[in-house]
């Protein structure tokens, strides 16, 4: 009941934060979405961070090293923190220059006005949605899970009172804790917009990093069981299987293809609307040198506490799903307090990209679906406003109901999603530094994309394959399976598929580019001004 | 009409410049090669299960250290490798840019 009560203040805490901020508001648009572009070094690196990190990071991360081993931090944290970086320093900054040039607020906005065309934004609009899905799939998740391990024993029997929810222990089931996250997150998003978004954003990543370490001491003292502290985290260590010690066995396309997925971030709606609240260019700073710290300060000790799962002083049962490990491994080894407080710093990380994907999917829609229909005059302002947060809650609802079915663990959909998103950089990185990008390569790219992550996932059992690569070995299985496609096989490796879409997407993009036209000189010379500013 | 004395060595000061700001960025995407080619691990340095500094997986430790090295790097990008463009946007008023 104490870790319930601890995570009910915390929640509560997150809306009145909100209201704060809702006070605050200027009443524009501008202020609603964008927050002004008031935003400062620090709160830019803290929102950035917290949106880049969910529950990938921590229940994802623990999960992956457990079942994986240590390679986990090397195959994607490392790799993050060099690509994110990068596309802040060389994506990010561009295009805040020139949404503050052209007044830009969607990512659609800007390739429309680059490539001057308006099927480019037709196209590439329900995609971003399409994606942005399994991402918010990542956070209810591993969200739900976290909440319902650590509240566990919290409603049940005594005296008179009969106990509820026994089937998940009497704690809260998965799905109302994922239910109860998604409504909170809608709250403050609503009434603080943008300026409360960031507010909670630095909020909980303050909260998930200060509380990741202490759940890092406090399971290694559980697992350890030492003297001191040093001694624990030496016996913790010690009895970790050599084979998750070592990175043997992990192919080297397969680590070419995670330093791959991480390309995403240049191509997150949510992350493009966080570059546009920077205040100057200057602010991208610190966030272009604390991202690789901070993530190294979260993924460390998820992927050490994962590796010590696996360790008899453990305790975990056998056949322990995924996404329960460092719910269990906190429920185990912390006290009923500080089981509140972490599971909050869990579902702060979790928050923390959720607040920002909801308020970026109802920007989109305001700025990019909603201004056809009110140009007719069949909407009001107010309407059209009424309308977005309507699609917001039904994006949200459509992404719990899909959370009831969905297979897969945390970390499995979080590397898909991020994938289709990887393979959508290529797109950014023309429209920011090649001339020649074309609208219909651009349209092709997108479709192409989609089209190919859709049919891979499916391949995959919807992300429950494990170690899933495409084309599959000819004569097996499940190249017989495809008819003439499983003949790839004879030509391709199996590629992971985050290195066949960005591949593909690539060729598509230059090919098609190179034999139609660009956008016309007016134009270009607005982006790319000849003996002037551009990139 | 003459030019001012002082005009006189702009434009090899500038050439200087660019080519100071050119040797810059190849440094930078040099560290930034030498980062990706540590952190892929080419070289096999850490497939034997090992375990440094008392409990640290020795590719965990090696890994971290790339998250350091990166921080480095990119700390030198934004102090020496900042692009001169958007000093000069962050001293003008943001335009209204037409609304599309």
């Amino acid at each position: 009941m104490t870790a319930l009560v601890i995570l009910g203040i915390y929640l509560g805490l997150l809306v009145l934060l909100g209201a704060l901020a809702g006070r605050l508001s200027r009443g524009t648009s501008a202020d609603f979405q964008l927050a002004s572009h008031s935003i400062g070094p620090v709160l830019l690196l803290m929102s950035l961070f917290g949106t880049t990190m969910t529950a990938f990071a921590l229940v994802g991360s623990t999960a992956e090293a457990y079942r994986r081993g240590s390679a986990v931090y090397g195959l994607l944290a490392a790799g993050s923190g060099i690509v994110h970086s990068a596309c802040f320093y060389f994506i990010g900054t561009r295009l805040w220059a020139w949404s503050r040039q052209h007044g830009y607020r969607t990512q659609i906005e800007f390739f429309r006005d680059r490539l001057q065309s308006r099927l480019v934004a037709a196209v590439l609009f329900p995609v971003l949605v399409g994606l942005v899905v399994p991402y918010l799939l990542v956070g209810v998740l591993g969200g739900g899970e976290v909440a319902s391990q650590v509240t566990a024993g919290a409603f049940a029997p005594s005296g008179t009172f009969p106990g509820w929810f026994a089937a998940s222990n009497h704690g809260l089931p998965r799905p109302l804790a994922s239910a109860v996250i998604c409504l909170v997150v809608l709250a403050y998003v609503f009434i603080g917009g943008m300026r409360g978004t960031t507010w909670a954003n630095a909020l909980q990543t303050l909260i998930f990093i200060t509380l990741g370490l202490v759940t890092f001491l406090v399971v290694a003292r559980g697992v350890g069981g030492g003297d001191s502290l040093w001694a624990s985290l030496v016996t913790a260590s010690a009895a970790v299987p050599p084979d998750k010690l070592g990175t043997a066995g992990v192919p080297k396309l397969v680590w070419f293809g995670y330093l791959l997925v991480p390309l995403s971030v240049g191509m997150f709606p949510h992350v493009f609307q966080h570059w546009l609240t920077a205040r100057t260019a200057a602010s991208f700073k610190l966030p272009i040198v604390g991202q690789p710290l901070c993530i190294a300060a979260v993924w460390a000790p998820c992927v050490l506490i994962g590796l010590w799962a696996t360790t008899p002083a453990a305790g975990l049962p056998t056949g322990v799903r995924d996404n329960e490990i460092l719910g269990l491994m906190v429920a185990r080894h912390a006290g009923p307090v500080l089981s509140g407080l972490l599971a909050a710093g869990v579902l702060a990380a979790v928050m923390s990209s959720l607040d920002s994907q909801f308020l970026c999917l109802g920007t989109l829609f305001a700025r990019d679906l909603v201004p056809g229909l009110t140009a007719s005059g069949r909407l009001s302002e107010r309407a059209a406003v009424r309308l977005s947060r309507g699609f917001i809650v039904a994006v949200v609802v459509a992404t719990w109901l899909l959370s009831l079915v969905t297979p897969t663990g945390v970390f499995s959909l979080g590397v898909w999603c991020f994938s289709g998103f990887a393979a959508l950089f290529p797109l950014v990185a023309a429209a920011v530094f090649w001339r020649r990008l074309s609208a219909p390569a651009a349209v092709a790219a997108i479709v192409t994309t989609a089209a190919t992550w859709a049919g891979l996932f499916w391949h995959s059992g919807f992300g429950t394959a494990k170690g899933y690569a495409f084309p599959p070995l000819p004569g097996s299985d499940a190249a017989l399976g495809l008819g003439l496609m499983g003949g790839l096989g004879h030509v391709l490796p199996p590629l992971p598929p985050v290195v066949l879409l960005v591949g593909l997407s690539t060729i598509v993009l230059v090919g098609v580019s190179l034999v139609t036209r660009p956008p016309d000189e007016a134009t270009l010379e607005r982006f790319f001004p000849r003996g002037g500013r551009g990139p | 009409m003459q030019a001012p004395p002082h005009s006189e060595p702009a434009l090899p000061l500038r050439a200087r410049s660019t080519n100071t700001a050119a040797a810059r960025q190849a440094l930078l995407w040099l560290a930034l090669a030498g980062l990706v080619l540590v952190q892929q691990d080419y070289a096999g340095w850490w497939d034997a299960p090992a375990i440094v500094l008392g409990f640290v997986p020795r590719p965990l430790a090696i890994q971290v250290g790339v998250s350091l090295a990166a921080a480095a790097v990119w700390w030198g990008a934004t102090r020496w490798c900042w692009p001169r463009d958007l000093e000069a946007i962050d001293r003008e008023p943001p335009g209204d840019g037409g609304r599309r």
